[in-house]
């Protein structure tokens, strides 16, 4: 259940959607660019202009997809972390355990 | 050969100026030797009594609010953390009683309001400002890529200077600035995220009234 109200924040969806567009871009841009360089016979000027947006955008589009899917994989860990530790302190101290805040400012 | 003294030693330690809560502030107006260096003031040296005895009072003023506000929070149904106290400057009076008893609070409470400008409405302004940049990046990046599907790259030079330099910009800078929008946005992402944690960790205000209550209403 904790899991749950962990991912349910909006920064982790988010993230998890730019990392969803990063995968299916990737795979999308390199099906692309196999299929401009054996797949296409150039017949007419529009097939032609076809061909070589197929094979410019994976080099344009590319890093952009590939910086989307590690950022994702490095920012969902810790988004997810950091609430679950929270929700955990939360928890506790609902159940009557310390206070997560450390010891009391008084105190010697 | 030194001269037995005929009077009781004074220990330095006791000396009010180095107990817990002596606050330099509140002695000034009562004893104008608290200006010197406790280390070679003869005032703490020197056993002999002075006409003006050096911050005496202080510490006793923040002991009596201490133990009163200790009093408070014992007999305050809602609890909460003890907070740290210190006499209001100038409130003693000349026999170390202060004569406002009332005292400043300096605890960092999460709970209690902020004296000054609130520090989470800069941070805000701040996250604004980075989220703007991010949009003005993914705005040019998606222009720039727009720019490359939607010019003939068969077509041959146009003459036109600006447009071509559009075009060579598109090429060139687009992409890169697409990346770093995504880039920022990520990082921008994880900050709102480890911050609204952190916010759950304290619990008290906002999203976290909402996570609270309903850990509150499940169990």
């Amino acid at each position: 259940m904790r899991w749950v109200r962990a991912v349910l924040a909006p920064s982790v969806l988010l993230l998890l959607a730019v990392g969803i567009v990063g995968v299916v871009g990737v795979q999308m841009l390199l099906s692309w660019s196999v299929e401009a360089q054996f797949g296409i016979p150039v017949d007419d000027p529009e097939t032609q202009r076809r061909s070589y947006l197929m094979s410019i955008l994976p080099n344009v589009l590319a890093p952009t997809a590939a910086v989307a899917v590690v950022g994702a994989a490095l920012g969902l860990p810790l988004v997810i972390g950091a609430r679950l530790a929270a929700l955990a302190r939360l928890d506790a101290r609902m159940r009557g355990g310390p206070r997560p805040e450390g010891p009391s400012p008084t105190a010697p | 050969m030194t001269e037995p003294a005929s009077h009781p030693e004074f220990d330095p330690r006791y000396d009010a100026r180095f107990q817990r809560g002596w606050k330099a502030a509140s002695v000034e107006s009562t004893s104008p030797a608290a200006d010197a260096d406790p280390e070679t003031t003869d005032a703490v040296v020197d056993p002999e009594p002075s006409d003006a005895p050096p911050a005496a009072p202080a510490p006793v003023t923040a002991r009596i609010g201490a133990t009163a506000d200790r009093a408070g929070a014992a007999s305050d149904p809602a609890g909460g953390p003890e907070p740290a106290v210190a006499p209001r400057a100038g409130s003693a009076s000349a026999g170390g009683v202060p004569a406002d008893p009332t005292p400043i609070r300096e605890t960092d409470d999460p709970g209690a309001p902020p004296a000054g400008p609130e520090p989470d409405a800069v941070l805000r302004v701040a996250l604004g400002i980075a989220w703007g940049v991010v949009a003005v990046a993914l705005g040019v990046g998606a222009w720039s890529v727009w720019m490359i599907v939607s010019i003939d790259p068969f077509a041959g030079p146009t003459g036109i200077r600006g447009e071509e330099s559009a075009r060579m910009f598109a090429y060139l800078v687009g992409p890169a600035v697409l990346t770093a929008g995504v880039l920022g946005a990520i990082v921008l992402l994880v900050v709102e995220g480890v911050r609204r944690a952190a916010r759950i960790g304290i619990g008290d205000r906002g999203v976290l009234d909402r996570d609270a209550a309903g850990a509150g209403s499940r169990r």
